[in-house]
């Protein structure tokens, strides 16, 4: 048996009426959080090419090298370790220099967001890059594998984690020539240092330990003193 | 929506930028006048949540904008005096940037981006490297950033800077489309760009609002107080001196000079009394200001 | 105010201070860097030091026959020593050593050969003190030795050859040669060769990369390049005084070397030969080891104004510091990594600050119908490139077109 309803016929233009209102609808939806991958690929998009050019140059000129021993596997290494933080703290400044810091601060997905995104693919991209070279270098040099990679891993933490706090002492670096300067003498420096000292492995993991929290207690407290706009910090307009 | 501002003070080091303002702000537009040096871009700052107040607070119904945070800066949208791009984008991917930080759907922020790059006319450009725009196509990009998560408080400061006088108008009839449920506070020297769209003017000096009125009786002030003559070259320069000089055009023959002058008493036998404008109140208000300050390109 | 002056002013950045006076506590760590590893290692004392610095001074004489028999018998005296020697059993586990890490049994026979590999750690230690001295007697054999080398690798050129026999033959029949305590000229020696590039390079570069190209980035270079004197003599005025900081860099790193390290360990030693101050010392030239660390320091500036210069071109050809600064940066680093064929490196600006190995090896060259020394020639062509890259930089400069 056919049951027919006698639907009454929608008023003109209801079903167009209707399709606008739920497009309006879907239009002011927003993310509630932006996934992470999101967040990065935003970042890492933006990266200078020279970033990843110049490490990799590095990395083949160590391929190219000649000498032999531990002590040509820790001096590439140390090298590797202190272009990294001289190229690293160039992109962190990225929107300093490139003056967009102050609309970035105004957005939701807040600056120490962003920040921190920049930190999260310089870290991963320079604990990637010296264990690659000193992988290399102990493999080319016959070297032992570990103590190259523990001094290593020491001279980038403690050289990223004084550049941080030199960045925060020294409100007028703010381009890329002035952070790349400022870390470049920074990691020359400690190179220098890291390369005289005769320390066990023992002892050069113990500072590279020592130097790993005091950059993650840093990073917190710079990312933080952002997040509150309180503190000095060269991402804060007090 | 009442976005109040309470005793907001900023005090860097040796200088207060801001001395103990309170304003109310509803939806409207509010323009926002002031000399270099006024406290107007350091107030935005603080409005924005870009920099902290020293004092007093800042609430969006009831509600501490800077403990609001993501859900404040959602209702947001801002741009600064100066503003800069990451090399390499386009006007697109400038827009498409924004509209992720600003936690657009990409679906979103493609159908936004291109109302957007519409509206400003710069949908021509939009693949165009932004090192290649000239001054105002970067002004109309940071206008078009602004407006992309269609923000219920607009701060704009200097939007107009760089604009053609076609484009200033074609902006101010944008801000004025959407003055509608929306709180616009917009800060410029360029009176003429309030004068016509403003709803309420504050005038802010050394920190503070001097004067917080409706736009079409914040003149009344001034009322009575503002004279138009013809004297010859000589007296023009005597008048100069001792009054504020609003505008003054040398006659054809260059027997004389039209004078608009602002004063209390008649200046001169011959001066008729003229419509007191918005302009006059401003060079009136901050006439010492304005005598003081070096001469910025 | 001179156009020279005010652009030297604008050198002085903020940032030109922080590394000059980061390099000078470097430059203090480069002087004391070698005894303070000998300090480390024997547990804090500086008795050791003592010892080693009275050993020099009680045996410091001339180089004769007399000399170097009591050097020899000294050591002798010390391998013949049973308690100075290492056990047998370790001697061989060394040997199997050497063998699991894949030497021949004819590397480890030579290496073998060496007396002191048969010390224990209190004969090395006793061995330690009188072996600078022991190194010095035996500087004849050496330079014998490398000039056997030198002959054999160049016998198809007799005009070298002759060179070369003639240069060593004065070296150990007529020089007459003295031992002195030379710590201080020995750590100025290191301070140049190790640490000069970072010292003197750094500096240069972070000085001068903003040079040319600190206008365009602040726009000021249509202001600059529409004035009267806006292109050429701007250009010469920039160039000028790049050269003054790089003297002015210099002076500073080498004074300040000089002055802790004579002020700390005396200024005996200047007469004291040069060859025996490290087996990499291997050059022919008569010249005393004072006389030498002025030759590297002379070096060290020319190097310091090639790197300058190229400084200054790469701030004007990229307009931008933050290029400028990677590219100066990797010429300075790179060579250090990568070893190039040995005659191209004495080209190499790294190389030229670093003073010493420029001259610690002898390479003859041929040039005009005679030989001479190649080291001569990366000094000449190297004063010949900084002419050429100032009047480029200069040059395009003048040339400027602001976009």
């Amino acid at each position: 048996m056919d049951i027919k309803y006698d639907v009454p016929a929608p008023p003109a233009g209801a079903l167009e009426r209707t399709i606008s209102l739920g497009q309006r609808k879907m239009r002011s939806m927003r993310l509630a959080k932006m996934p992470l991958g999101r967040l990065l690929g935003l970042q890492l998009a933006h990266f200078s090419p020279l970033y990843w050019a110049v490490q990799l140059v590095i990395i083949v000129c160590i391929i190219l090298s000649t000498g032999s021993g531990t002590e040509s596997a820790r001096f590439a290494v140390l090298v590797y370790a202190g272009a990294a933080n001289a190229l690293g703290c160039p992109e962190l400044l990225r929107d300093i220099s490139c003056s967009m810091s102050e609309i970035e601060l105004s957005c939701r997905i807040s600056g120490a967001k962003l920040l921190a995104a920049r930190l999260l693919i310089i870290a991963c991209a320079d604990l990637l890059g010296l264990t690659l070279t000193a992988g290399i270098a102990a493999s080319k040099f016959g070297a032992e594998l570990t103590l190259p990679l523990i001094m290593g891993a020491a001279l980038l933490f403690s050289s990223s984690f004084l550049t941080l706090l030199a960045l925060r002492l020294l409100p007028f670096v703010r381009s890329r020539a002035g952070a790349l300067s400022l870390s470049l003498v920074i990691s020359a420096a400690l190179g220098i240092v890291c390369l005289s000292v005769l320390w066990s492995t023992g002892v050069w993991a113990l500072v590279c330990i020592v130097s790993l929290v005091l950059l993650t207690a840093q990073t917190w407290r710079e990312l933080s003193s952002i997040e509150s706009r309180k503190e000095k910090s060269i991402w804060n307009y007090l | 929506m009442e976005l109040s501002i309470n005793g907001v003070s900023k005090k860097y080091k040796d200088k207060l930028a801001v001395n103990a303002l309170s304003l109310e702000l509803h939806d409207g537009i509010y323009g926002l006048l002031g000399p270099n040096g006024s406290g107007k871009t350091t107030l935005m700052r603080m409005l924005t949540t870009v920099s902290n107040p020293t004092g007093g607070s800042i609430t969006l119904d009831g509600e501490d904008i800077f403990a609001l945070g993501e859900s404040y800066r959602d209702l947001l949208g801002y741009l600064p005096q100066n503003f800069g791009y990451y090399p390499n984008f386009t006007g697109r991917d400038f827009l498409m940037y924004f509209a992720a930080l600003k936690g657009m759907t990409r679906f979103q922020a493609e159908e936004r981006c291109d109302e957007l790059l519409e509206l400003t006319g710069l949908s021509h450009a939009a693949s165009k490297k932004l090192r290649t725009y000239s001054g105002g196509m970067r002004q109309r990009i940071g206008i078009a950033q602004a407006l992309l998560n269609d923000p219920k408080i607009l701060i704009l400061d200097e939007p107009t800077s760089g604009l053609d006088p076609a484009e200033r108008v074609k902006f101010r009839n944008i801000i004025s489309s959407l003055s509608d449920g929306r709180i616009i506070l917009l800060s410029t020297h360029i009176v003429s760009d309030v004068e016509y769209i403003a709803d309420r003017i504050v005038l802010m000096k050394n920190g503070s609002a001097m004067l917080n009125d409706a736009a079409d009786s914040i003149c009344s002030a001034i009322d009575g107080m503002v004279w138009e003559c013809t004297v010859s070259p000589n007296v023009s320069d005597e008048l100069a001196a001792k009054h504020v000089v609003t505008n003054l055009h040398n006659t054809h023959d260059g027997d004389g000079a039209v004078l608009r002058i602002v004063s209390e008493a008649r200046p001169v036998e011959n001066a008729t009394p003229a419509e007191p404008k918005l302009e006059d109140l401003y060079l009136y208000y901050f006439r010492k200001e304005l005598s003081d300050e070096p001469d910025k390109a | 105010m001179s156009l020279t002056k005010l652009e030297f002013r604008k050198i002085f950045t903020p940032m030109t201070f922080i590394t000059l006076a980061v390099m000078l506590v470097v430059n203090v760590y480069a002087v004391f860097q070698q005894q303070g590893a000998i300090y480390a290692e024997s547990d804090g004392k500086m008795q050791r030091l003592y010892e080693m610095r009275d050993a020099a001074i009680e045996r410091s004489g001339v180089i004769d026959d007399e000399w170097i028999a009591a050097r020899k018998a000294e050591a002798q005296v010390i391998f013949d020593d049973p308690q100075y020697r290492e056990s047998d059993e370790m001697l061989e586990q060394f040997r199997t050593a050497l063998a699991d890490e894949g030497w021949s049994p004819k590397e480890i026979e030579v290496r073998m050969s060496n007396p002191t590999m048969f010390l224990n750690t209190e004969g090395s230690l006793k061995y330690g003190v009188i072996e600078a001295a022991v190194e010095a007697a035996g500087f004849k054999e050496h330079a014998a030795a490398i000039r056997d080398r030198l002959l054999e690798a160049n016998r198809s050129d007799a005009e070298v050859c002759a060179d070369i026999s003639a240069r060593y033959d004065c070296l150990i029949n007529d020089y007459t040669a003295y031992y002195d305590y030379d710590w201080a000229y020995s750590n100025i020696q290191n301070g140049i060769e190790e640490f000069a590039p970072f010292t003197v390079g750094i500096p240069v570069l972070v000085g001068l990369a903003p040079l040319f190209a600190r206008e365009r980035n602040r726009k000021t270079d249509s202001l600059i390049l529409s004035s009267k004197r806006g292109r050429r003599s701007v250009a010469a005025a920039k160039l000028y005084a790049g050269m003054l900081y790089c003297l002015l860099v210099w002076f500073v790193m080498s004074v300040s070397t000089i002055i802790y390290a004579l002020s700390f360990f005396g200024t005996h030693g200047f007469s004291s030969i040069w060859q025996a101050s490290g087996s990499n010392i291997t050059s022919p030239y008569l010249w005393t080891f004072g006389q030498a660390v002025i030759v590297e320091l002379g070096t060290c500036l020319v190097g310091a104004l090639l790197f300058g210069f190229i400084a200054m071109l790469f701030s004007e050809l990229t307009k931008s510091m933050f290029v400028t600064v990677i590219l100066g940066a990797a010429a300075l680093i790179v060579p250090m990594i990568v070893h190039f064929k040995t005659n191209v490196c004495l080209f190499l600006p790294t190389y030229i600050i670093r003073g010493v190995p420029i001259w610690s090896e002898y390479f003859p060259a041929k040039l005009f119908g005679g030989v001479v020394p190649m080291a001569y020639l990366s000094i000449a062509v190297s004063c010949i490139l900084c002419i050429v890259f100032g009047l480029a930089a200069v040059g395009v400069f003048s040339k400027r077109q602001v976009a």
